[in-house]
This record gives structure tokens, C-alpha cells and sequence, in this order.
């Protein structure tokens, strides 16, 4: 061995050393992202509850200037969206991904899949613009309301926005059902959607779950659309009817106040501490369904050994 | 008789499905083509390069354009390598442990994070502790993060496709870990980590509300002159101009939002492309 | 018979992390430039022997007792850099696995990794090593091919010539002939046969019928461990063991 290749082999060791440090370094960098996204949201918020009782975040009234800081309007907004929302997207969501994965031709599938992912590439506020100038007036017009920004126009922008992602979540999961279970099915003279329903859904059924759950995670945490179409009124959301007036929710909330407040002041907290809920509930969202993937997993992985 | 119904009932629960799929995909088709139909007369080379002129009521959108670019760029330049590093240790490197699980998890919650909750973020832990203000830097750390899941998931999926022998092989041969990598894996896995890359890009380009608070400018009469100053976006100008500015002319907001979904789509056909040309090619 | 032993394996017990034991104290000696064969049903620890002996387990989880002497160094001793380890012996596998590059790079891969850059050299090795592999002629036009569009015969020969571009001592070859036609076949082992006179060839065959053919020392191997080893024609013609002759004779496994 020459005194080059001396150097070499140190070189490479050194080299070696470095690049496995940095890669692994990198590795624990989502771990390290959101537990620093944890302690800055959680570091802003705390200064809130010195200030606030529960009972004054608990109320009704959302009216900063005078210090009324009622997250309610904000939650029931952002609920009565969302629901509204899942209960467009899901359906058809779902229905789509069957027709993908399970009944269409080979080339309305090339069309379609495309075409969704199109949808779900569209820049929020690219489907808020549309929703101002398009959507908004249709409503006003065909429902007889005295504005068009309401709860109902967030809800159908919002399924739009969830749509992609429970397509494509619950069109993999059905894709992944083996074959033999439907060869089995319709060789016991079942018919193909005897098949689908009690076969390949049952099959596939938790990641269905997962990807209507992340859908709907997709619409609580959506943000320009809402606060371009809804009306941002933080009105109280009680029943149905308030899908036709103007709501608040609390994704729309931080954006277009944070960039009004002045840092450190108490509805700068206030601010921080709705996105302390928001991260929470995606946390809980995403590790539900990831659980929910997690077991599917180990049940098929016992049923193919 | 039964027999009889149970196809009956197939054709009209297929018929059923077959129309809500319908009405999911017209939607879309008439959302993009509307938006370019109405945008087309707006758009030209004037529109494209110059200065918003009149309270951004004439003029082009230039300074929103370039913005966009300098955001995607610095936000490549951030997440590209730190997330294909991440993939490399959670393909090549991690025992499937206690730690790898929290990693996995940690990235899905990280994908799922409201975007506006990342703007949040960015205000707290750039824009005012490490004090770098409302810039672009502080701007394309914020989406860096956001656009870091989706790299790592899409850069190890592609990284764990390459066969596991080529390895083999390869460290057979006298090859250390990272020269295994570094010269067969990653040739191999490239395609699949610029799919990766390009779609984690495309969401950074048109998200708004990570920079509201970090570096996007409602309006600036120049263009930015170092990554400390604050840029336009054109999702933000898009933003600010269909909701902030009264009596907006309508064309040059169907414009912008031309440029922008023309931009968007450009970056996800060339995702697709690349995905089809890397199956064409690949011999394995 | 063979008084020049290049590897001597003393008491080597090799065993998986899900338990399993792949070798139990096997003690062997394998000679120079000779061709040795392990054979024996599947399952009985060819190759985790194989393995072992450049350490490419290491990638894996096992435990290893035991110690192989390759020259006076045991390469399981802590200062064996196991990079160079590699490089003195070689590796072949069943499967023919070309490197997703032209023929070319494969066999200049090796060197480049070592940081040989310069072209003669890397040119030289390309042809040397083709041509004791016996493809040369039929390549020497299209190196710059991909490695893919060889057929399997040539593509296990290629699989040897990037091995021996090493220069190794010592080269292991895991049924390098199971997945190819007669002919085929018949070009590796005759290329064994020269290969032999510069390096050592542990070898194990695809059949017994190669074995015979092949082995100057014939090993037989079940559940990992060695029943009896000895010259392939005594093997053969009188084995020992009683499990030994069932195996021949095709009465077992």
C-alpha cells in the first residue's frame, strides 16, 4: 500500500464520518421542526391566560379593539365550515375514488387522475378569487341572500380543496387490496359491486378513514379561501341557517389580524394561542389516522404471513 | 327475478357514482379553463415585465413574479438538501426503532400543519427572535419547513425503489456507505426525488398565508434589493388585489391569477413528466 | 495435498439475529490457487460462509464467533480495514446484478472508488479483466453499452471481470452459474480453470454435477456444518460419510 492510498483510505474515513454526521443530523430534523414549532407556539400563547380567564376566551363577543376575545364565534365558525365542507367532500370524494380505482375504463382513469391532482395543485387563493367573482354572486342570486360571502361559499371552496386529498389517500388504499379478493368474490357470482361494497371496501376500509380524515384536516387548517369567501364576520354559528350568513374562522382570523397587532400585545397572544388549538387539532388528526394506517398495516401484514 | 334486480341495482348505484365523479371533475375543468379564458386578453409581455402602475390598477405584475421566483429558489436552496439528506438517513441509514417511528410521525404532523400555523411559526422564531425581520430570508425559511415532508416522502420512496442488490453489490465491491449512495443509489433514485422536489416547490409557490407575516409586500414601487428586504409574491398580489383595492379592474385580477395557475400547472406537468420519463427509462 | 492453505477458518459459528444458527464451528482450510467447493442442500451455510469470508454480513445483523485467518490477519480483528478486506476478496452472486451503468463503468467502479483516475490504467483494467473473464471479444465494440443489454450468460461474466479489475486474492462465487444455459455455463467454468492459477477460488457450484466437474477440493456441507471435505475425486468416487454418499447418489436433500 502506497503512501497515497494511505491518504486515500483517511480521507475516506474522514469523509465518511462527516457525511454520516450531517445525514444524520438532517434526519431528526422534522422531530426538531415541530417540537420548535410546539415550544414558539406554546411560548406566545402562555401570556394570554395570565391575562384572560377562561371564561373570557369561553365567550361569545370576538371584538379585539375593546378587548372582547370570545374564541367561540371563531370555533363554531371554523366548525360549521369544515362540516359543511366534509359533507360535500366526502361523498363525493369517496364516490370518485371508487369510480377511479374500481369502475371506470382504463382511459377515463388516465383523465381523471390528472385531472384531480389539477385541483389539488390550484393556489387557495386562486379558488378564493374565483369564489369572490364567480361563486359569490351565484349564491347571493340563486339563494336570495343579501350577500354571497357566506359559510356555505367557504364550505363548497373548501370541499374543492379537500377533494384531492381524499381522493387520492382512499384511491391508494383501494388499489392496494389484493386482486384475489375480488377474483374471489366475483367467482362466487358476485356482482362487481357486491364486490366493491362488501369485498374491496371492507378491504380497504381504514384507509378510507385515513383519507377522509386528512381531508377534513386539509379544510380545518385552510386559510386564504375561507377568509376571502366567508364574509369574516365572527358571528355566533348556531344550527344549519348559519351557513347563509357571513362567519369567521379562526385560520382566517390569524391572518388578517396578526399583520395589524403589535407584537407582544395581548391580542398578539390571543392570535398565537388560536394557533396553539389549530396545531393541536391537526396533531391529534394526523396521528388518529396514522394510528389507524398503523394497525391496517400490522392486520394485513398477519393475514398475508 | 333476483338475479334481475341485483344488476339492476349495480347500474344505478354505478350510474350514481359514476355522476358525482362527473361532478367532481367539471368543476375542475371549468375552475382552470375559465380562469385562463378570462385571463388570456390580460396577459401579455408588458403585463409579464413591467412595474404595477396607479395603486397596482395598471402596469404588470414583474415585481410579484420575480418574488415568486426568489421565494421558490431560497426556499429550494433550504429545503432541497435538508430534505434529501432526511430521506437518505430514514432509507439508508435508520433501524426501523422507537426513533425512526417518531421521525415518521413527526413528518406526517408536519405535512399536515395549517399553513397559516407555519406563518405563525415563522413570525415567532425568525421574523422576531432571530430578528432577521419581515424579509425574504425569514420568508423562505418558513415555506423551507413546509416543504420539507413533502420532499422526504417523496425523495425516500423513491430512494427505498432502487433494488436493494445494487447495494449489495456495490459495498461488495469495496464500496464504503456513502460512496454506495452518492454514486449508484442516488443516480438512480434522482427522477423520483425531482418529482419530490418539484411538487414541494409548486405548494410553496402558490401558498400565501406562511408569508403574510413574514415577508410579503403588499406593494413595492422597486424591486428587492438583498434577501433582508421584503418581496411581493404573486399569490399574496393575487390576494391583495381580488379583496384589498377597490375598483380593481377585473382583467388584470384574472391576469394574475392566469400567471399564477399557469406557473402552478407548468410545475406540476413537469413532475408528471419526469415520473413518466423515469419509468420509460429505468432498466430495473 | 495442499500444504499452501491462503484462508484457514478456525471454530467459525455464525448466527442470525431471528435466532437461527447458519454455521456451527466449522474448520476449514482453503488453498491457494486452487478451486475449493461448498456444496451441499440448501440451507446448509454456503453462503453465510461465502459471506462471512469478506465480511459483506456485516451488513446485516449476526453474531459471529470464531476466527478467519486470511494470510496471518484474522478479518474479524478490530484494525482490519474492512473496505480493503473487500477489495482482496471478491464476490460474485447468483443473480448476475450489472450496476446500472455501461460495461465500461462497471468494471472501472471498483477502481474509481479506490480514487484511480487515470485513464490508461482504468483502460488496461477494463481489457485484462474482460479477457480473463472470457467476454472480451464479445464486448471489446460496445463498451459504452449499457450493462442491461448483455445476455444473463454475459452479464454473470461481466459480474466476474468487475470482481477481478480489483485484483483481488481471493474470489468467492455464490452459484454463479444457476441462472444460465449450458453454454453458458460451460464459458464461466472453463474460465474458472485459468482463473484458478492466479487467485483463489472458493466456489459454491449450482449442482453436484458442477462440483464434480470443477472442485480440486470438494466440501460437504449440511445444516451448517461440515460433514467432510477432501479432493474431488475421492469425494466422489468414496465418500466417508454416510450422508455425504445419499446427497451424491441423489438419495436425500
Amino acid at each position: 500500500m502506497n503512501s497515497k492510498m494511505i491518504f486515500n483510505t483517511k480521507y475516506r474515513q474522514l469523509l465518511e464520518f462527516v457525511v454520516e454526521a450531517i445525514i444524520r443530523i438532517s434526519g431528526y430534523s422534522a422531530v426538531v421542526f415541530v417540537g420548535l414549532i410546539f415550544l414558539f407556539l406554546m411560548q406566545e400563547s402562555l401570556p394570554t391566560f395570565g391575562e384572560l380567564q377562561a371564561r373570557d376566551l369561553w365567550s361569545q363577543r370576538w371584538y379585539p379593539i375593546e378587548n372582547y376575545f370570545g374564541v367561540l364565534p371563531l370555533l363554531s365558525g371554523s366548525l360549521i365550515i369544515t362540516l359543511g365542507a366534509a359533507f360535500i367532500a366526502i361523498p363525493f370524494g369517496l364516490m370518485t375514488a371508487i369510480f377511479i380505482a374500481e369502475i371506470a375504463p382504463l382511459w377515463l382513469r388516465e383523465i381523471l387522475k390528472p385531472l384531480v391532482e389539477v385541483l389539488g395543485g390550484v393556489p387557495s387563493v386562486v379558488l378564493g378569487f374565483l369564489g369572490i367573482t364567480v361563486l359569490a354572486p351565484l349564491v347571493r342570486e340563486e339563494l336570495y341572500l343579501p350577500t354571497g360571502l357566506t359559510a356555505f361559499t367557504g364550505a363548497v371552496l373548501l370541499a374543492g380543496m379537500a377533494i384531492p386529498t381524499i381522493v387520492s389517500v382512499a384511491e391508494d388504499a383501494l388499489d392496494a387490496v389484493p386482486k384475489a379478493y375480488r377474483d374471489a368474490a366475483l367467482a362466487l357470482g358476485a356482482t362487481r359491486w357486491q364486490t366493491i361494497w362488501r369485498v374491496t371496501l371492507p378491504a380497504a376500509r381504514s384507509g378510507v378513514l385515513t383519507a377522509t380524515m386528512l381531508g377534513i384536516g386539509r379544510a380545518i387548517g385552510e386559510t386564504m379561501t375561507v377568509m376571502m369567501v366567508t364574509g369574516n364576520a365572527p358571528q355566533m354559528a348556531s344550527g344549519l341557517g348559519s351557513l347563509f350568513i357571513s362567519l369567521r374562522t379562526m385560520t382566517a382570523t390569524i391572518a388578517a389580524e396578526m399583520g395589524e397587532v403589535a407584537n407582544g400585545s395581548l391580542h398578539y397572544h390571543v392570535l398565537f394561542s388560536i394557533g396553539l388549538i389549530l396545531f393541536l387539532v391537526s396533531l391529534t388528526v394526523n396521528i388518529t389516522a396514522s394510528a389507524v394506517l398503523f394497525r391496517a398495516r400490522k392486520r394485513t401484514e398477519r393475514l398475508l404471513s | 327475478m333476483i338475479r334481475l334486480s341485483r344488476h339492476h341495482t349495480e347500474r344505478i348505484v354505478f350510474a350514481v357514482i359514476g355522476l358525482a365523479s362527473v361532478a367532481t371533475a367539471v368543476p375542475i375543468i371549468i375552475i382552470v379553463s375559465s380562469i385562463f379564458f378570462s385571463g388570456a386578453e390580460a396577459v401579455s409581455w408588458q403585463f409579464l415585465l413591467e412595474m404595477p402602475r396607479d395603486g397596482m390598477r395598471s402596469g404588470g405584475i414583474w415585481p410579484a413574479i420575480i418574488g415568486t421566483i426568489y421565494l421558490v429558489v431560497g426556499t429550494g436552496l433550504i429545503s432541497i438538501p435538508l430534505g434529501v439528506a432526511s430521506a437518505i438517513y430514514l432509507s439508508e441509514y435508520a433501524a426501523d426503532s422507537y426513533w425512526t417511528r417518531m421521525i415518521r410521525l413527526a413528518i406526517v404532523n408536519l405535512a399536515g400543519i395549517p399553513s397559516v400555523v407555519y406563518g405563525l411559526f415563522g413570525l415567532g422564531l425568525f421574523v422576531l427572535f432571530l430578528d432577521l425581520g419581515s424579509s425574504i430570508v425569514a420568508a423562505c425559511l418558513t415555506l423551507s419547513i413546509m416543504t420539507i415532508p413533502v420532499i422526504i416522502s417523496t425523495a425516500e420512496e423513491a430512494l427505498r425503489a432502487v433494488p436493494q442488490s445494487f447495494r449489495v453489490v456495490s459495498v461488495g465491491m469495496g464500496a464504503t456507505r456513502w460512496q454506495t449512495i452518492r454514486r449508484v443509489v442516488l443516480p438512480q433514485a434522482l427522477p423520483g426525488i425531482l418529482t419530490g422536489v418539484i411538487l414541494g416547490l409548486n405548494r410553496a409557490a402558490g401558498e400565501t398565508a406562511p408569508i403574510l407575516f413574514t415577508g410579503a409586500a403588499f406593494f413595492l414601487p422597486k424591486l428587492p434589493n438583498s434577501i433582508f428586504d421584503q418581496t411581493m409574491a404573486l399569490p399574496y398580489h393575487l390576494f391583495v388585489i381580488s379583496t384589498q383595492v377597490p375598483e380593481m379592474p377585473i382583467t388584470i385580477q384574472y391576469g394574475t391569477a392566469t400567471v399564477l395557475l399557469a406557473f402552478v400547472l407548468i410545475m406540476n406537468i413537469l413532475a408528471a413528466s419526469v415520473r413518466s420519463w423515469q419509468r420509460r427509462k429505468r432498466e430495473w | 495435498m495442499f500444504d499452501n492453505p491462503k484462508i484457514r477458518i478456525n471454530e467459525l459459528s455464525v448466527g442470525y439475529d431471528d435466532g437461527t444458527q447458519a454455521l456451527s464451528d466449522v474448520c476449514l482450510d482453503i488453498p491457494e490457487n486452487a478451486i475449493t467447493a461448498l456444496f451441499g442442500p440448501a440451507g446448509g451455510g454456503k453462503s453465510t460462509l461465502l459471506r462471512t469470508l469478506n465480511r459483506l454480513n456485516d451488513l446485516l445483523d449476526v453474531s459471529i464467533s470464531g476466527e478467519v485467518m486470511l494470510d496471518d490477519t484474522n478479518i474479524f480483528d478490530r484494525n482490519v480495514d474492512v473496505i480493503s478486506l473487500r477489495r482482496r476478496v471478491g464476490i460474485v452472486f447468483a443473480q448476475p446484478i450489472p450496476l446500472p451503468f455501461s460495461i465500461r463503468k462497471n468494471i472501472t467502479y471498483g477502481l474509481e472508488l479506490a480514487g484511480e483516475r487515470r485513464r490508461a490504467k482504468l483502460d488496461d483494467a477494463v481489457e485484462g479483466s474482460l479477457r480473463s473473464s472470457a467476454l472480451w471479444d464479445e464486448v471489446k465494440d460496445r463498451l459504452d453499452d449499457s450493462a442491461n443489454a448483455l445476455s444473463g450468460g454475459q452479464q454473470q461474466r461481466l459480474c466476474i471481470a468487475r470482481v477481478l479489475a480489483l485484483a483481488p486474492e481471493v474470489l468467492l462465487l455464490d452459484e454463479p452459474t444457476s441462472g444460465l444455459d449450458p453454454i453458458s455455463t460451460a464459458k464461466v467454468e472453463s474460465s474458472l480453470q485459468i482463473l484458478k492459477q492466479d487467485y483463489t477460488v472458493v466456489i459454491a457450484p449450482s449442482s453436484i454435477q458442477q462440483t464434480a466437474r470443477i472442485a480440486d477440493l470438494a466440501v460437504f456441507m449440511l445444516q451448517g456444518e461440515l460433514v467432510e471435505w477432501g479432493s474431488g475425486e475421492d469425494l466422489f468416487s468414496a465418500p466417508r460419510e454416510k450422508q455425504t454418499e445419499e446427497y451424491i447418489t441423489g438419495r436425500f436433500g
